[in-house]
């Protein structure tokens, strides 16, 4: 069961952050020209995979065993309880929804500003937006993985979820050339939030030397009590009018 | 400094609210907790610090829906947030 919900927390946070990445590289390439989008995207990608080679052996190899499941476990706390939180407000009608579309015309905005690309010449403004975008997008998929990843149980779970994850996302991208705008991102990445919080408590009380009551069952408990508190807050929050 | 904010973001989020309270938990739960509860820690630890994470989301969220300063200077008493919000508003 452990597997299963490990592979399903990689592969939905890897296709949620990939979706946001995927919308501001089709931004680039349909505003300017394909060649330095993918080019801004493929220079991004050589960055997180270095860091990827980094953060994984560092974290497997140089840390104790209790050691790195309080790391991991504070690591996924950190990004679980920011998108669970994230999640709440949008949930609430306290923050706007979150959306690939939303992001993709407005990085389109930002590129109509500038001037277009002189014929034969390097576009530098798209290649940097394209790297950027992808960048700070894979840099929290790299650690995100990486975390799910240094479980001494192994890395094959955390690595399977996002590479299914990463294909469905670029085969989408390659076949639309747009952003998918009916996925409920909201939804997902509050699920991912849920999910990423669950294995943080889980990991961190393990590191801390606590024996789970019901050993890996407790991965369901502690999930339903931190999806059921946020969607109590969600509610309340919602009924309750927003003070000026 | 934008570089830096962008990298605080990415690694400790939006709010500072969630790292500290996420380390003073595990802190608590670790120096405190731990060595006061004994034998009984093995079963309880892992509850005790759920219940430590769900208040920290709690607050977090309930920080995060209340509108970000005041600006009635009666109500909240910072006459200069509201002197530079009627600032903005006039602008």
């Amino acid at each position: 069961m452990t597997f299963v919900l490990v592979a399903l927390g990689a592969g939905v946070a890897v296709s949620v952050e990939l979706l946001e990445a995927l919308a501001i590289v089709l931004a680039v390439g349909v505003s300017r020209r394909w060649a330095d989008a993918l080019i801004g995207a493929a220079a991004a990608t050589v960055v997180c995979a270095a860091l990827a080679g980094l953060v994984g052996p560092v974290l497997l190899h140089s840390v104790p065993l209790d050691a790195l499941r309080v790391t991991i476990g504070v690591l996924l706390l950190l990004y679980g309880l920011e998108w669970l939180r994230k999640g709440t407000l949008r949930l609430a009608g306290r923050r706007s929804r979150s959306s690939s579309l939303a992001e993709y015309l407005e990085t389109q905005e930002q590129l109509d500003d500038l001037p277009p690309p002189a014929p034969g010449q390097p576009d530098w403004a798209a290649r940097l937006v394209a790297f950027k975008g992808v960048l700070l997008e894979g840099v929290e998929v790299v650690l995100i993985v990486s975390a799910l990843a240094s479980r001494p149980s192994g890395p094959g779970p955390a690595l399977l979820g996002a590479g299914l994850a990463t294909a469905a996302v670029l085969g989408a991208g390659v076949w639309l050339r747009r952003p998918l705008a009916r996925i409920p991102e909201t939804e997902l990445k509050w699920g991912v939030g849920v999910l990423l919080s669950t294995f943080g408590v889980f990991f961190t009380a393990e590191g801390l030397g606590v024996d789970w009551p019901a050993g890996d069952l407790a991965l369901l408990y502690i999930a339903f009590v931190l999806a059921a508190t946020s969607q109590v807050q969600a509610h309340w929050l919602a009924r309750e009018p927003a003070r000026a | 400094m934008s570089t830096l904010r962008t990298l605080k973001k990415l690694i400790l989020g939006e709010t500072w609210l969630l790292p500290v309270g996420i380390a003073i938990v595990v802190a608590t739960t670790a120096l405190l907790v731990r060595p006061l509860a004994g034998t009984a820690w093995h079963r309880v630890g892992g509850l005790v610090l759920l219940a430590g994470v769900l208040g920290v989301l709690a607050i977090s969220v309930a920080r995060g829906a209340r509108p970000r300063a005041s600006i009635s200077p009666l109500a909240g008493g910072r006459w200069w947030v509201a002197w530079r919000s009627g600032l903005r508003e006039r602008s």
